[in-house]
């Protein structure tokens, strides 16, 4: 194992470092003899992943985690073939079926059809699907998802992981077990770093942890990540490590900047270019919003905040929906604008009006 | 010998009536056409004419325009080949032979008479000359009336004007044919006593007083006159469609150059030196021409399509293809067919709703210019007209253009060269098509230049009477303007208004006639983001009015339909638009409507739900409302490069994703790599911690990290591969997949924050990667054996393996046989996509190494071609 990241990554239920009860009650829950379809969700970062391995590995004993990749392939109703990359064991198969697009139906349907269809040899009753981002599939495959996880339960059980239920149709929710898990707190992030270090022999100060985690914002595989290339990057810790951020969070903070110092269309059309370089770099757009609104939100005045809010709010739904991001991105900061520029000048007005 | 005598007798009964009695009869090859129709246009034959000239009548000049005749009546051919007319004066011509005198008041005949020559139906040739009752003959160009083009025995132009309406005159007049008259005299007396009926009958029928001065190519069948004017008989574009040479519409300059041209075919089809003639002509008149030059420079006739008018060796002209080009309406099928029929040639057409694949056309081309019987069917000689060239693959032009390049080869054991021996003419839009390209060298290109409005409208006005419509002339200019000089859509256009018996002035304002012509994406763009000129002279029409920039906006955006391309379009150029609110108010309704399109767009596609398109263009119709402005900057076309380098990146993220290691990869996702681990590892794998120094001086703790490097970089599938620098000739290490490129962005305050690794260092890594490689595929091969053992298991599976496994294979084969190559090296097999390693799998049994001492080509390879295969 290689990243501090993955070496460090609990096996099983008991090792978590946090959310302890959960563990126990996700234990409890293996050893009942019904054991529900699971719907974990949470932020990025928060351990889904790891707690859905530790699952089938309570399930299934250590045999879970020997996998292997295999490369599927379907057919499309109109005889398009379509290639997906399964990672299974014995026992369960994991696919992200947001991989291959607007096809992902027929990825959904084929593959719980065809893993339901043979009942497992040995003593365990069934079998585990696992379907990454499924808050990424599109509304067809979900709806396709409703009826087969009905249809196949006694074979087969899915577990289902998700960024956030809002776009995760009602009737699959009320179908699952909803597992939310939470960011870790800060203590928390701070406690497994210094794990982390201990194992990996390295001295790490206090005060490098309690950045690290502000930073990481409640991302758990951030701080490791961080602390991992602060290691590479200067050793021993001296004070005021610089903390390696990804480029983009940077960029991102220096586009937000942009937009407080100047509003006008001329302005927003070197912004757009920055988006442009963001989006084109794969970094997605819901991303973009969240960080442009928390360093605009910083700079402008209280009674604005909630206003701009919304607005981000709507635009960043509308985005969801459709499929240029851009011009949803581009629509918030003109908004911004315009009601920045607004509410400064009124204060400038009402400034000479004191004076 | 085979006469035919074709007779229609019209005259004018009421005040809207019309009453046409038409007969029909065959006599020889004396073609005798009688239209008694309110014209003063009389066809004579040159050899008739001459016959007047030498009954002493009126002046006598040469009729310029008409080629063919010469060739036929055995005339001398004069300058630009022509034919001896006497312009006649309707009394006097019953002097001469037969007597024929039909007092029909405002009726005229049109007679065409033709000699008997050696090619019989070339003959059928009309030449129409008016007989000018004010004879006003002009020396230039008349712009506003109806000419006829003359040049007079010293080589003179002249310009006869057609006689002004309004003339109540006696008009009788009488035609004859002296040269065959023995032969028709026959039909003659039916002519006769069927005019005497008419006579007597129109005696009791008040005269018609107004009358128009051209008449029109009329139908040959004349029995349609009778129909009631109220029922549309056939397409007004057929039914007033050219039959002659002087009734196209199309500029002169441009029929006479496509004329002559095929007239230089004569010497091979007809055996005629028609250019001799003309030469002889030339020089005859040089000495004139160069006075007459002198005398009014200003006036000077431009030649406009130049043409070599050389013959090669067999006879025939050096350029073999005319390529007729213009916008739709303009009459170039029309002009090409006259031009065809008048010079003697039987028509024969190809168009887009024939076949045109490769073979058809060719055998098409064959039977028509090639095969003798083909060619004297209809006793005429075939000529070629290919219509809508420019639709027509580029293979089957090129079939063409390897029959005028004379590069065909008869297909069978001659292998004789296959020559093109009759004339063809392609009729194209756009000239430049890419299939015409290599046609457009060999061709003899005329570019048909707008219809001039005066003529157009004349004749539209002639249209018009005809069929009681009574247009004024602004309402025809008005339609002429819309239709952009359309001939056909004009017409169209007016039979629509007649039979919905619309009030001229609905012409106005109606949408009919509008010319439903495409514009390409930039001028699209250009009119969004433009404001129209403002016309003030034209107040109903001025376009800059709000409603009609509504409704030009709306049509332009429909016909061009493909909204989101243009929508991309305007939302890359919107901001350059100068905008005075300081709110942004503008930007931000614009974005706005924006979304509101890509709402409309998403719901249209995802529910199929095709009625919500329609409402798409509002869109631009709202953006042109909203952005369009006098001065709008030059308008630039929406950046692909950035959809290429994301979808660029996305594939190789994809890709990554699926080359690490199996424990670490169920733990990822696409977005997660790029946002979150790549940018971490790449300062993980270039840590800072290692000194550029000798290995034997690193402490334990450098080479516990360089160990790591090399962990990870083989997880996450990372390497260095070496490349050469083209221009210094240096060696440099690069990472791959290229991560740099793939995190970093241009920032403004830039901290370079790291340095590469120096070169030394990068080549230990990359060697570390390999041993370890190495090192690892020899302790897991069981485990491969194993997990593709499994692999039928699963049928739907791709062929069973992993790339990685399958990697992993080869590498163990070639491992066996040699671990390190010629020199020492080990063998590096690089991580493979899965196409590729199943090429090499199967392939990898066939291939083994011979070494051979003493040869640069040391290690061989013997592979057979259907490994590679």
């Amino acid at each position: 194992m290689s990243l501090w990241a993955d070496k460090y990554r609990p096996k099983s239920l008991d090792e978590l470092d946090y959310h302890k009860d959960m563990a126990q009650n996700l234990k409890h829950l293996v050893k009942s003899p019904d054991f529900p379809h699971l719907l974990v969700y949470g932020p990025s970062g928060a351990g889904k992943r790891t707690r859905i391995a530790a699952i089938l590995r309570e399930l299934y004993g250590p045999g879970a985690d020997r996998l292997r990749i295999q490369r599927q392939q379907f057919e499309t109703p109109s005889k398009k073939k379509i290639e997906i990359t399964t990672y299974s064991s014995n026992y369960h198969i994991e696919v992200n079926p947001s991989d291959v697009g607007f096809q992902d139906r027929t990825v959904v349907q084929e593959l719980i059809k065809h893993v339901a269809e043979t009942h497992p040899l040995d003593q365990h009753p069934f079998k585990v699907i696992v379907l990454q981002e499924v808050d990424r599939l599109s509304k067809d495959a979900q709806d396709a998802l409703r009826r087969t996880m009905e249809k196949y339960i006694s074979s087969c059980r899915l577990i289902l992981c998700a960024l956030s239920t809002s776009r995760v149709t009602p009737a699959i929710q009320s179908r699952c077990l909803p597992i939310r898990v939470a960011a870790p707190s800060k203590n928390q992030i701070v406690k497994v770093l210094q794990i982390v270090s201990k194992k990996e022999g390295i001295i790490m100060p206090l005060e490098l942890a309690d950045r690290i985690s502000d930073v990481a914002d409640g991302n758990l595989r951030r701080a490791v990540l961080m602390l991992e290339s602060c290691r590479g990057e200067k050793y021993p810790f001296v004070d005021k490590q610089p903390i390696v951020e990804p480029d983009w969070e940077k960029y991102l903070r220096e586009t937000a900047c942009m937009i407080v110092q100047e509003q006008s269309p001329a302005r927003l059309l070197k912004v757009r270019e920055r988006l442009y370089e963001l989006l084109c770099h794969c970094i997605p757009a819901d991303l973009i919003f969240r960080g442009l609104l928390k360093e605009l939100v910083k700079q402008c005045d209280n009674q604005l905040k909630a206003q701009i809010c919304a607005e981000a709010a709507k635009c960043q739904w509308r985005s969801t929906r459709g499929s240029k991001p851009i011009i949803h991105i581009e629509e918030f900061i003109a908004k911004f604008m315009a009601i920045y520029k607004r509410f400064i000048e009124q204060a400038m007005m009402m400034d000479d009006f004191d004076d | 010998m085979d006469f035919e005598l074709m007779e229609t007798l019209s005259y004018d009964g009421g005040d809207d009536e019309e009453d046409v009695k038409s007969g029909r009869k065959r006599f020889g090859t004396v073609q005798v056409e009688d239209t008694s129709r309110s014209s003063k246009r009389q066809r004579v034959d040159a050899s008739k004419s001459r016959n007047n000239e030498t009954s002493g009548l009126v002046t006598i000049v040469e009729l310029d325009d008409v080629d063919g005749s010469s060739q036929v009546s055995g005339s001398e051919g004069q300058s630009n080949g022509t034919g001896k007319v006497g312009e006649i004066r309707r009394e006097d011509i019953g002097a001469a032979g037969v007597k024929r005198n039909l007092s029909l008041s405002s009726n005229s005949f049109r007679s065409s008479a033709t000699s008997s020559a050696e090619i019989p139906d070339t003959t059928n040739l009309e030449q129409e000359v008016p007989s000018v009752r004010y004879r006003r003959v002009l020396k230039r160009i008349p712009t506003d009336i109806p000419y006829l083009p003359l040049t007079c025995e010293d080589g003179s132009r002249l310009y006869l004007r057609y006689k002004p309406a309004d003339s109540g005159e006696d008009t009788t007049k009488t035609i004859m044919s002296t040269s065959s008259k023995n032969d028709f005299i026959h039909g003659w007396n039916d002519i006769k006593n069927e005019a005497k009926i008419l006579q007597e009958k129109f005696k009791k029928e008040p005269p018609k007083t107004v009358e128009k001065d051209v008449i029109l190519p009329r139908s040959v069948d004349g029995n349609k006159e009778n129909e009631s004017p109220s029922v549309p008989d056939s397409l007004w574009v057929e039914k007033y469609k050219p039959r002659s040479f002087l009734d196209l519409l199309s500029q002169e300059g441009v029929n006479r150059a496509l004329l002559h041209w095929v007239k230089l075919w004569d010497k091979s089809v007809f055996g005629v030196d028609y250019l001799a003639k003309v030469k002889a002509t030339r020089e005859k008149y040089a000495k004139l021409e160069a006075q007459e030059k002198e005398k009014n420079e200003k006036f000077q006739r431009k030649t406009y399509f130049p043409l070599n008018e050389e013959y090669d060796e067999g006879g025939r002209p050096n350029i073999k293809v005319a390529l007729l080009a213009g916008d739709p309406g303009l009459g170039k099928t029309t002009c090409a067919h006259i031009i065809a029929k008048h010079a003697g040639y039987n028509v024969r057409e190809v168009n887009a709703s024939d076949d045109r694949s490769v073979q058809v056309f060719r055998k098409f081309i064959d039977d028509t210019t090639q095969s003798r019987s083909e060619i004297f069917q209809d006793g005429r000689p075939n000529c070629l007209i290919i219509d809508e060239i420019d639709g027509a693959q580029t293979d089957s032009v090129n079939v063409l253009v390897e029959l005028v390049t004379g590069n065909a080869t008869e297909s069978g054991k001659k292998k004789a060269k296959k020559i093109l021996r009759r004339p063809v003419i392609c009729i194209c839009n756009d000239l430049y098509s890419t299939s015409l390209k290599l046609l457009r060298k060999h061709a003899f290109i005329i570019q048909f230049p707008q219809i001039s409005v005066p003529r157009l409208i004349d004749r539209l006005n002639e249209v018009s009477d005809r069929e009681k419509l009574f247009l004024d002339s602004k309402t025809l200019q008005n339609l002429c303007h819309k239709s952009e000089c359309d001939i056909r859509s004009c017409l169209s256009t007016l039979q629509f208004l007649k039979r919905k018996r619309c009030s001229p002035q609905d012409a106005l304002f109606a949408q009919v006639g509008m010319k439903d012509k495409s514009k390409g994406i930039f001028a699209v763009w250009n009119d969004i983001f433009n404001l129209p000129e403002e016309k003030k002279y034209h107040d109903t029409h001025d376009p800059s009015r709000p409603e009609f920039r509504f409704r030009n906006i709306l049509q332009t955006v429909q016909s061009f339909g493909e909204y989101q391309k243009l929508m991309g379009g305007v939302f890359e150029n919107y901001l350059n638009v100068k905008y005075r609110d300081s709110y942004m108010q503008t930007v931000i309704d614009g974005l706005e409507w924006t979304t509101w399109f890509e709402d409309i767009r998403e719901y249209v596609e995802r529910t199929q739900t095709y009625g919500m398109y329609g409402y798409m263009p509002m869109y631009f119709v709202m953006s042109h409302f909203l952005y369009a402005r006098k001065d709008m900057s030059r308008i630039v076309f929406p950046n692909h490069e950035l959809t290429t380098k994301l979808a660029k990146i996305q594939n190789t993220v994809k890709s990554q994703i699926n080359e690490t290691s199996i424990a670490s990869a169920r733990f990822l996702d696409q977005h997660m790599l790029v946002t979150e681990v790549y940018p971490a590892i790449l300062s993980i794998i270039q840590p800072g911690t290692i000194r550029p120094v000798p290995t034997q001086i690193w402490t334990d703790r450098e080479r516990e990290t360089l160990k790591n490097v090399v962990e990870v970089m083989l997880t996450y599938n990372i390497c260095y591969t070496q490349t050469k620098n083209p221009e210094t000739g240096a060696y440099a290490f690069v990472l791959e997949p290229d991560l740099a490129d793939m995190v970093t962005f241009k920032q403004q305050e830039l901290v370079v924050s790291k340095k590469p690794f120096p070169y030394a260092i990068k080549q230990l890594v990359a060697r570390e990667i390999d041993t370890e490689k190495l090192r690892r595929n020899d302790t897991v091969p069981d485990v491969v054996q194993r997990e593709t053992f499994k692999l039928p298991e699963t049928p739907k599976s791709n062929a069973g393996s992993t790339p990685k496994s399958k990697a992993l294979e080869v590498l163990n084969k070639t491992m066996v046989s040699v671990a390190r190559d010629f020199f020492g090296r080990p063998i590096i097999s690089e991580p493979e996509t899965a196409p590729e390693a199943e090429a090499k799998r199967k392939s990898a049994a066939a291939v083994y190494f011979r070494f051979k001492e003493g040869y640069s080509n040391a290690v061989r390879r013997y592979i057979k071609i259907r490994d590679l295969a």
